[in-house]
């Protein structure tokens, strides 16, 4: 039998570009997402992201609802760190009704956040670990998750929307023995760093992939708004928690992990060093626990008196703010959510061009994003 | 930089720019309804004429270097006090890396076949985000690379943000 070789009319040897369409259903694009790739052979001429998928009109839904409501809401938006959604909705609040929230309550907000900044990075480590072609990490990554979900749980009842920190404070105090078993945590942790650097970090094939790979230079980072570990990744020293500190971060010492060269390889050490660097503040937070309330005094209809407010902090991936204004009633008048995702995900189309098809998934893997929030 | 240095050296630049001032509660209001707030940084008002050179100013000038555009979104007043008309604001948040000062910008704009110069050749930033503006609101930019709808798809009817919006019952309302 031999093989016969058709050649059609026209189909000759001449390269023409080629439309590869990644997603919205593949596995590695972390949710939804569209990207529409250009590519002339192996190289990609132009990359466009196609969002909206998961768009459930946050923005348009909070002008229907009373700000206590708009809580529960603001766990969607980036479900994998809905304690930093709680915290900032409670700032943006707090500071249309100046109001000031105890010291302990303050406290417990920092520990959960820098708990779930743990667990957030921990699904960047593993998910990426998998984007890459490496699987063990992911079992690791969700293990240790899972233990942040049980302290999760005990405190605010719920496992990935908690809805804990309320306006003026936080839901509850935290149960008995919750200290020690969040204590016993940490010492656990701690050592799971060093494996990770043996199975990630510094595994030469992972090297391979990501160091060089996908660079984000310090001015094209800034003029696209990039910030958190993307930024930080590109040498930029900014972390809302240093340069504008909310909720008493003042009080505490940490580092700010900066990378040198901005490639992939930079912004996955910056996420681990940060983890670290959480551990640290959560056990000086667990150390200077202040007693006492946890709650400010919140009358029971909350309507902020007229005006406008933006609070923002340094969420997992990046600057999340929140514009609000009041026409003081009960209801905003209008609230914009300001995603550090939605903003990441632009440089895509800049950052891909030039690159191999087999790099994106890296890249896009690299960026961390969270589709819920970036299409609200 | 204080606020108000940084508004005179504006001032100068760009006569047609006003500063918003703080608000104030109504003579009349009642004690529970509480004093206003506002954030602490410059407000800005500048006419959607020269919100262009303005833009420029703010971001190429060296005293002022605004590189970082922190967000920037759309208002829509519908119901205003009697005497004016219906506008929307379109707001810029800016942020310098170098002297770490804040500033708000707002330009009124008409509510319908509203045009306003694009920034995305200034701050990347602007790219995506003056495409969700046009997608909430319906304010067109001149000059930007690839307006179209973001979040929403092509052909959706209507600009969902704006304050007289109606939402047609489809099949997911049932």
């Amino acid at each position: 039998m031999t093989t016969e070789i058709i050649r059609l009319p026209g189909q000759d040897l001449s390269s023409e570009e080629m439309i590869l369409n990644l997603g919205p259903q593949h596995p590695s694009t972390h949710g939804v997402l569209r990207v529409v790739l250009r590519m002339d052979g192996e190289v990609i001429t132009g990359s466009e992201p196609d969002i909206g998928y998961l768009h459930r009109g946050t923005e348009k839904l909070s002008e229907n609802r009373t700000y206590p409501q708009m809580l529960v809401i603001s766990d969607r938006w980036d479900y994998l760190s809905a304690m930093s959604n709680n915290l900032v909705w409670c700032l943006a609040v707090e500071k249309l009704m100046q109001l000031e929230v105890p010291q302990r309550g303050q406290t417990l907000r920092i520990i959960m956040v820098e708990l779930n900044r743990i667990a957030s990075h921990l699904v960047f480590f593993g998910t990426y670990g998998i984007d890459i072609g490496a699987y063990t990490p992911f079992l690791y990554a969700f293990r240790e998750r899972e233990k942040i979900l049980d302290l999760f749980e005990e405190v605010s009842g719920a496992r990935l929307t908690y809805n804990y920190i309320r306006i003026g404070g936080v839901m509850a105090d935290l149960p008995q023995d919750w200290v020690g078993k969040c204590r016993s945590f940490l010492e656990w942790i701690k050592p799971r760093f060093v494996e990770y650097d043996i199975l990630l970090t510094e595994n030469p094939i992972f090297k391979d992939r990501t160091v060089g790979v996908g660079i984000l230079t310090k001015e094209k980072a800034l003029s696209y708004g990039v910030t958190g570990p993307n930024l930080r990744g590109s040498g930029v020293s900014f972390d809302m928690r240093k340069d504008e500190p909310y909720s008493g971060y003042d009080k505490f010492q940490f580092e700010v992990p900066v990378g040198k060269n901005g490639d992939c390889w930079d912004r996955y050490w910056v996420r681990i060093q940060e983890m670290k660097e959480s551990v640290k503040i959560i056990e000086q937070a667990l150390d200077h626990l202040p007693e006492g309330e946890c709650n400010a005094k919140v009358p029971r209809l909350i309507r902020p008196p007229k005006g406008e407010a933006y609070a923002h902090l340094e969420a997992p991936r990046g600057m999340l703010g929140i514009y609000l204004i009041s026409d003081g009633t009960e209801k905003p008048y209008r609230v914009h959510v300001r995603p550090p995702s939605f903003i990441n995900l632009a440089i895509l189309q800049e950052i891909l061009v030039g690159m191999k098809v087999a790099d994106v998934i890296a890249i896009l893997g690299s960026i961390d994003i969270v589709l819920g929030e970036v299409d609200r | 930089m204080t606020s108000q240095e940084m508004f005179s050296l504006l001032q100068n630049q760009i006569p047609q720019v006003k500063e918003i001032p703080y608000p104030q509660a109504p003579a009349n209001a009642p004690a529970h309804e509480g004093k206003p707030y506002r954030d602490s940084h410059l407000y800005i008002s500048c006419p959607v004429e020269i919100w262009k050179n303005c833009a420029k100013f703010l971001k190429e000038d060296d005293r002022l270097s605004f590189d970082f555009l922190t967000f920037m979104t759309a208002i829509d007043y519908l119901k205003v006090p009697a005497g004016e008309t219906p506008r929307m604001d379109v707001v810029y948040h800016l942020f310098s890396f170098k002297y770490r000062h804040k500033c708000v910008i707002k330009i009124p704009v008409v509510r319908e076949n509203s045009e306003l110069p694009s920034c995305a050749n200034l701050w990347k930033a602007a790219d995506w985000q003056e495409r969700e503006v046009y997608d909430m609101f319906g304010i067109k930019f001149e000059g930007h690379p690839n307006l179209k709808r973001i979040l929403m798809w092509d052909g959706f009817p209507g600009w969902p943000l704006r304050k007289d919006y109606v939402h047609i019952p489809d099949r997911y309302d049932d």
